[in-house]
């Protein structure tokens, strides 16, 4: 087993240090000493980017790192734990996108959204808040790609407070109306929220 | 297959849109292709059988259309020149 010391070193000497043990390292297991908290978590999240596992365990002052390389087998069902995890809520609380112009903001609003149909997305909802409920509506320029965005697996959920506000109950074209225990609890949830 | 046309600003094609939705043209805004330019900008989209009569009515609005490309089935552009 080989002990890497970087005790006393200073940021960043501490990764690059484990990144030429991992290099020369064939299996088993590794232990890297470092005296600090932000060593450590520089040297956790190297470690585990270069597909290993790392244990950690306190010892005084000092943190030790035991690292594992992971087998191939091990590596995928990590990758797909990462991709099961991955709730992408995309929030949209407006019809116009940015602040400034409504005529520019109804375009960006239009493009963003026409975009997202064409990258590998993995959002797997998108919530519709304020004016932002016109979009998934009759009259709204961006049905179509809404009802693809649908199709393709995404939940679209408008607020039904906001649809009955602006009078627009009857005409919602796409998705749900939701109300705001699905929606606190769908912004609570996610792994990852985007506010365009 | 679809005809995207390119302008000059984004107002023109805001101008574009209103005049051409205005009679009765269907037509899309898109964000400009990537394969295009890689400037944000925005775009307009239609189909084949509207594109003379679209370019007409722009003409005579004198709004001008800076590059006009093809669209074949495969997604694959093609620029199209002397329109």
């Amino acid at each position: 087993m080989s002990v890497v010391d970087c005790r006393g070193l200073a940021c960043p000497q501490p990764v690059i240090t484990t990144k030429q043990a991992l290099d020369q390292w064939k299996e088993g297991e590794m232990i890297v000493i470092v005296d600090n908290t932000v060593s450590c978590n520089n040297v956790e999240r190297f470690a585990r980017s270069q597909g290993c596992s790392v244990e950690i365990k306190e010892e005084g002052q000092d943190f030790y790192l035991h690292i594992q390389k992971l087998g191939e087998k091990d590596m995928e069902e990590a990758i797909r734990s990462e991709e099961k995890i991955r709730k992408v809520v995309v929030y949209i609380n407006s019809q116009f996108l940015g602040i400034g112009d409504e005529a520019l903001g109804m375009i960006l609003m239009r493009s963003f959204l026409k975009t997202l149909l064409d990258l590998e997305t993995k959002s797997s909802r998108m919530i519709l808040i304020n004016s932002g409920v016109r979009l998934a509506t009759e009259g709204s320029e961006v049905l179509e790609t809404l009802r693809i965005l649908s199709e393709k697996g995404i939940e679209i959920l408008s607020c039904g407070t906001c649809l009955d506000f602006y009078g627009l109950k009857e005409k919602l074209k796409v998705g749900k109306i939701s109300n705001m225990y699905d929606i606190a609890q769908s912004l609570l949830e996610a792994d990852r929220l985007i506010r365009p | 297959m679809k005809y995207v046309f390119l302008f000059e600003s984004v107002h023109r094609v805001m101008r574009a849109e209103k005049i051409l939705k205005g009679k009765g043209i269907k037509i899309d805004l898109i964000p400009v292709p990537r394969e295009i330019s890689s400037d944000c900008g925005v775009a307009i989209e239609l189909s084949g059988d509207s594109e003379s009569e679209a370019l007409l009515i722009l003409k005579e609005n004198r709004i001008s259309v800076v590059e006009c490309y093809i669209r074949d089935l495969e997604g694959k552009f093609e620029k199209k020149n002397g329109f």
